[in-house]
């Protein structure tokens, strides 16, 4: 098997894997339905090129074909996903891929680091990493860039100058090679494959267009009150079309709210 | 003099108990009426987020499932509490064994017990209540992921973290009984289910309410919990009050700071209709004839 390059080739993969009779749900995704679902859909609409909202992040967007495409590329998926996945965080996928009881997962590459280590499972000389699969052949990677950044209060009264060298010193040269392999740090120069295992993925990735999120407030409200129906798509309960006009509600109402 | 020394002798507890509860209490109260975001001064907007609360079906749901949730294990904590205390009391020799091993999950923070107790139940993690339902072959439980298993699991952690305290008061409450009544009762010929029937059950009412009350108190308040063993809390509806205020108001840069404490007063008010009748049966008992 190689590394899917799409969503169709991740379920041959998958299916191929589950066939072999070893590993019963080969994929491992963090689909926590209290929160990391969101991240998922996110990703996989952010790889077609829109977002929740329109790009003024006025208007809810959730009903377009991208929406769709996004939330069929995760219902097609359940099959070969464990039944609880809607329960699964970060750590559990981790921990899935540490036992081996999981083939393949889309995690965040912080969280890889872990993998490597051989404290945590006796596969971790065994992993390889990979791009995520785009949801067609030829577009983005199912994936988004985190970016761990700082949060300053308008009304902040501590001394500037101090918070200035505090923020400059987090990514300084020698902050960032102790953070290695664990973080993949702003200055990309000290990210080499010898520290860094998923180096190659994850500059592959970037390279590819995998971007940030919208950076509007009330994501995270857009976020809690849609992913209800993006579980409910992948336990079967809802098919993405009846989801996606809950959704566009739920979405529209809490934009309301934020224009009152 | 006398008066000079109730001051002082007052004051402390005045100052502490009006900076950690009164004004905490007008600070919810005032944000509950108004629209309140991080570094900006709130905005009135009247009843509107009591309204929002209410008409939201999953904080209807939330509040079904949380006052159910406690009445049951109160009932629970009740019986268990007493039934495990009068054990206890008719072992001798070995008795502060068997409390020091009953006392031992009472003594785990809520958050780290209930994460190793979802062990129990999660296969990724081991799942020893799994591998011996496999060895009984009883068909594959999803526990966090389907509504009933999960709230068994709920309430078998709540039971084991909080039935000792139930037992340690209950314990006491036995040592505590006069032994006349019951030497009198056996001298009539009473069996052991009617001694405890008409003589220990009346004897130790007055702490079976305090038991009662506090667990009240304490479901109502179930919060930490839940992140270990209800990760899809709100699909299965079996989220608490708390963990909805926590997930709309604060969670993920939220800022609905307003509606979260309109929900807190909401369950200030819950909790005084609830713990009414302990109240009123507490002032029937202290109040002077």
């Amino acid at each position: 098997l190689k590394a899917p390059t799409t969503f169709a080739e991740l379920t041959a993969a998958a299916k191929t894997i589950q066939a072999a009779g070893k590993v019963k749900f080969p994929v491992a995704l963090p689909l926590l339905a209290s929160s990391d679902i969101s991240t998922q859909y996110m990703n996989g609409l952010l790889s077609q090129g829109v977002a929740y909202t329109d790009a003024a992040g006025k208007t809810a967007a959730l009903t377009t074909p991208q929406s769709e495409a996004a939330l069929t590329a995760l219902k097609n998926l359940a099959p070969f996903m464990d039944p609880q996945v809607t329960t699964f965080d970060q750590p559990k996928v981790q921990q899935q891929m540490y036992n081996g009881t999981a083939a393949i997962a889309i995690m965040y590459s912080g969280r890889m680091a872990d993998l490597i280590n051989a404290k945590n499972s006796k596969f971790s000389a065994d992993f390889g990493f990979a791009e995520p699969p785009a949801i067609k052949a030829g577009g983005k990677p199912w994936g988004v860039v985190s970016v761990d950044g700082w949060s300053i209060p308008k009304n902040m009264k501590l001394d500037r100058d101090l918070l200035f060298q505090i923020m400059a010193a987090s990514i300084s040269a020698e902050a960032g090679a102790s953070s290695l392999p664990a973080a993949y740090p702003s200055r990309k120069g000290l990210v080499t494959p010898d520290k860094v295992p998923y180096a190659s993925a994850v500059q592959s990735t970037l390279a590819d267009g995998a971007t940030t999120p919208p950076p509007f407030p009330w994501v995270s409200d857009l976020q809690a009150a849609t992913r209800p129906f993006v579980a409910q798509v992948i336990t079967g309960e809802l098919s993405p079309k009846d989801a996606m006009s809950k959704m566009q509600t739920a979405a529209t109402a809490v934009l309301a709210k934020v224009a009152g | 003099v006398r008066r000079k020394e109730f001051l002082v002798m007052v004051l402390p507890s005045v100052v502490l108990m009006t900076a950690l509860l009164a004004v905490p209490l007008f600070q919810t109260v005032r944000w509950s009426l108004e629209k309140v975001t991080y570094g900006n001064p709130g905005q009135w907007t009247g009843l509107s987020n009591y309204s929002e609360a209410l008409g939201d079906p999953r904080f209807r749901s939330a509040l079904i499932f949380t006052v159910c949730f406690t009445l049951v294990a109160m009932v629970l904590k009740v019986i268990i509490g007493y039934a495990l205390a009068t054990v206890l009391n008719m072992v001798r020799r070995s008795r502060p064994v068997f409390l020091g091993l009953v006392l031992g999950s009472y003594v785990v923070p809520t958050v780290i017990g209930a994460t190793a107790f979802s062990w129990l139940f999660d296969t990724n993690f081991g799942g020893l209540v799994n591998f011996f339902l496999g060895k009984v072959d009883v068909g594959e439980i999803n526990w966090f992921s389907q509504t009933w298993p999960d709230r068994v699991m709920l309430m078998g952690n709540l039971i084991w973290h909080e039935v000792p305290f139930a037992v340690l008061i209950l314990l006491a409450g036995l040592q505590g009984l006069p032994v006349e009544p019951m030497e009198a009762a056996q001298i009539d010929g009473a069996s052991w289910i009617q001694r405890q029937r008409f003589v220990v059950i009346p004897g130790l009412r007055r702490l079976f309410s305090f038991v009662a009350l506090i667990s009240i108190m304490d479901g109502l308040r179930m919060f930490d919990a839940l992140v270990p063993l209800a990760p899809d809390a709100v699909g299965l509806h079996n989220e608490s009050i708390m963990y909805y205020v926590y997930d709309t108001a604060f969670r993920e840069g939220s800022q609905n700071l307003g509606l979260g404490s309109a929900v807190s007063v909401l369950t200030l008010v819950i909790i005084l209709i609830l713990l009414t009748p302990f109240i009123r049966q507490t002032y029937k008992d202290v109040k002077v004839p």
